[in-house]
């Protein structure tokens, strides 16, 4: 497949994965620019990105090295900043509901910081690059039955985190309003 | 395929087998469609019925609407249509705006300097009027006809000024950082059709095109100018 095709089609879930790796909308880009631009050296050059090799794994497989490589060099830690927290935050939600979202998200980050890489790796592989099985298993090096039991851990332990937050809450909520 | 009940805490009244695999690992693939189509199928089936099943596969969903929504919190500011064949490598270039919203950032900064010695006047004329009165002092602030008619006709606006300015920066920067990608894949273009003359005309039109909105965000256009290559 030409990068030309390659571009509309998977920039979008290229640049959801590597947010999702480096934790930042600005470091996504640069990975997202970089990695396209290896796809285009890697063409120009008359190498693999064919019909026979698979363009999306390459792509992310890409993305991948690079957002490791980002974040290696800036050795930056896995916190979560309150700027990348508020921005889902809309205006119109009351504070209640704006304070529900935020710990949401702060309990949701922390779960997935909690869950082995390789489960996280496959389930964002997943969720942002929309790839297929198959094409996990190229970009991550392991077998596709690999693939499909990581997904379905990653999936069952953030499901149990989400719903314990969530008791958590109504909890809190009931008590301060009997309060 | 078997099928038995049992509890499991309640959340799944329903457990089949399919030699052994578990069903839940199952569903997880039944949501990413996965599965051999007559598996499909059978499952689909399945949780029509099964109230556990359907619960999980709910669950599973959940969890991936959760991570679509933590994903998609900020997204190229608009689509990029450039088309890609050929080049190299090239490092990218931080992009800044100079004059992301200047004349109300300037306006921003001094109105709220000036909101704050209004305030603190208003607190202090408050405050020190009485003992009683510095005691409750932040509740009176805001209390008193003025410092309401004050704070919603002047804090809050500006406030909400000062974070549009911010918005409108952030985006420039984003529109600015696309742009600039589309340029240096253009100049990739550019590099390896240099005997098709046509081709490269068209190239030159769209860098044209680029870089007049690259100069309407700014000075920024100038210095990208500097690195395009002279077709």
């Amino acid at each position: 497949m030409m990068i030309a095709a390659l571009f509309p089609e998977y920039r979008q879930q290229a640049w959801k994965y590597a947010r999702w790796l480096t934790g930042c909308d600005f470091d996504a880009d640069e990975v997202v620019q970089d990695a396209f631009c290896k796809l285009a050296e890697r063409e120009s050059k008359g190498a693999a990105v064919s019909a026979d090799a698979n363009p999306a794994a390459l792509l992310f497989t890409i993305v991948r090295n690079q957002s490791f490589d980002l974040l290696r060099r800036k050795k930056r830690d896995q916190t979560v900043t309150l700027n990348s927290i508020d921005e889902p935050l809309s205006p119109h939600q009351d504070a209640s509901q704006r304070l529900e979202l935020y710990d949401l998200c702060v309990d949701l980050r922390e779960a997935i910081a909690r869950l082995p890489q390789s489960w996280a790796d496959a389930l964002s592989l997943r969720v942002a690059g929309e790839l297929s099985y198959d094409e996990i298993a190229t970009v991550m090096q392991c077998t596709r039955n690999q693939v499909r039991t990581w997904i379905f851990r990653a999936r069952r332990q953030l499901s149990a985190d989400l719903e314990g937050f969530r008791s958590d809450n109504r909890s809190k909520s009931q008590v301060e309003h009997d309060k | 395929m078997t099928n038995s009940t049992n509890d499991d805490k309640g959340r799944n009244d329903c457990q089949l087998t399919w030699q052994g695999d578990d069903i839940q690992e199952r569903l997880s693939a039944f949501v990413d469609g996965e599965l051999p189509a007559d598996k499909f199928e059978e499952i689909q089936q399945h949780i029509v019925s099964c109230r556990g099943c359907a619960q999980t596969v709910q669950q599973y969903r959940d969890v991936d609407n959760q991570l679509h929504k933590e994903m998609s919190r900020s997204q190229f500011s608009r689509p990029l249509t450039t088309t890609v064949s050929v080049g190299r490598k090239n490092t990218v270039r931080e992009l800044t705006l100079p004059h992301a919203a200047p004349s109300r950032h300037w306006l921003a900064t001094v109105s709220l300097a000036v909101a704050g010695v209004v305030v603190l006047a208003a607190f202090a004329s408050g405050t020190f009027s009485s003992n009683r009165e510095t005691a409750r002092s932040v509740n009176q602030q805001y209390t008193d006809p003025f410092s309401q008619v004050f704070m919603t006709n002047v804090v809050a606006p500006l406030g909400e000024m000062a974070l549009n300015n911010d918005v409108c920066k952030n985006q420039q920067k984003q529109v600015a950082r696309s742009l600039d990608l589309e340029l240096r894949l253009l100049r990739l273009d550019t590099r390896n059709i240099s005997n098709k003359d046509d081709e490269v005309r068209k190239i030159n039109e769209e860098i044209e095109v680029l870089m007049k909105q690259l100069r309407q965000l700014g000075d920024v256009a100038d210095t990208s100018a500097s690195e395009i290559p002279s077709l």
